[in-house]
């Protein structure tokens, strides 16, 4: 009970991280970012100027990617620095500080090993000939993506009740576009992942909205 | 008078108190905050916000610095080495005590 206490106080500066949607809207673009990735893969495909085989699907794929993390920092900067900061304060948490470099190496490192496992699979089992694709992996992708959302936010956004429907409506959705969407899993994982940023997104935005209809705007001078 | 008791009059007094305690766990879990932040997650008003810090900063729990954002005064507020070791102890004492 004493330790719930001290640690739900500790975790205070976490929740307080995503308190105007922030860490919502760069989980919102980097899933986009996949979304994007899986949306322009047949233009990928027929660009000259990228080299063939793996380096010719990994340039893009990470170039898409550090172009919407980089989109994401800037806009994360933005709102701090000009919404959150000012009305209730600056916080730098003490876990993303300090060990912030290093998890973003690991981040990378963890991309990069997952990215060339992931291909080697894929090549030995020869799935891009193949297409081959049973029913339970349609509905494997529902939870897959519902349980990041749903533990993300019941952890750093407790305050925010209306959330546990939006994962309820990020399911239901994810469901009409399993029983729906025509294809296999290249086909299918379009529809989805627009579908899950579109989630997460909207959630950054309207939570940004409500901290700022309850926040007021700062006093110049005043601290 | 048993052990576990005593450890309790063996507690640290100035973070013994509603207010600070919750400022220390607070600033515990931050590199560093301002006080704007500090007034915002504690909910306490300026004058006793101030009045707890300064009674922290005498302990030398806590460094305050002022400086400047603009032409405004800006307080960076954090814990000190000595803080985080008396706050780890006070945590470990009131834990073995109750």
């Amino acid at each position: 009970m004493l330790r719930n206490h001290f640690s739900d106080l500790a975790l205070r500066p976490k929740i307080y991280d995503n308190v105007d949607g922030t860490a919502e809207l760069s989980m919102g673009l980097m899933v986009l970012a996949f979304a994007v990735i899986a949306l322009l893969d047949p233009v990928f495909g027929k660009l000259k100027f990228l080299p063939a085989g793996l380096a010719g699907l990994l340039i893009p794929m990470y170039g898409t990617l550090l172009l919407f993390m980089g989109i994401g920092a800037l806009l994360r900067k933005a709102i701090k620095n000009h919404i959150t900061y000012p009305r209730t304060g600056y916080a730098a948490n003490l876990t993303l500080r300090r060990w912030g470099r290093k998890t973003w190496w690991l981040a990378v490192l963890v991309t990069a090993g997952s990215g060339v496992i992931a291909t080697a699979v894929a090549l030995a089992a020869g799935l891009p000939q193949k297409h081959h694709e049973t029913i339970w992996i349609r509905f494997v992708m529902i939870p897959l993506f519902v349980a990041p959302y749903a533990f993300f936010t019941s952890r750093l956004s407790p305050e925010h009740g209306w959330k546990n429907y939006l994962a309820a409506a990020m399911a239901a959705g994810l469901l009409l576009i399993a029983l729906l969407a025509p294809g296999g899993i290249v086909e299918l994982s379009r529809p989805v992942l627009l579908f899950s940023a579109m989630t997460w997104l909207a959630s950054a935005v309207v939570t940004l909205v409500i901290y700022i209809r309850n926040t007021e705007r700062p006093v110049p001078g005043e601290e | 008078m048993n052990q576990q008791i005593r450890r309790l009059s063996e507690l640290d007094r100035v973070i013994h108190e509603p207010g600070r305690l919750i400022i220390l766990t607070l600033l515990s879990a931050v590199e560093e905050c301002d006080f704007r932040y500090l007034l915002h997650e504690t909910e306490m008003n300026k004058g006793t916000l101030s009045g707890h810090l300064s009674r922290l900063e005498e302990a030398g729990h806590v460094k305050i610095e002022k400086t400047f954002r603009g032409k405004f005064p800006h307080t960076l507020l954090r814990l000190t080495e000595d803080g985080r070791v008396a706050f780890a102890d006070y945590r470990k004492k009131l834990k073995q005590s109750l």
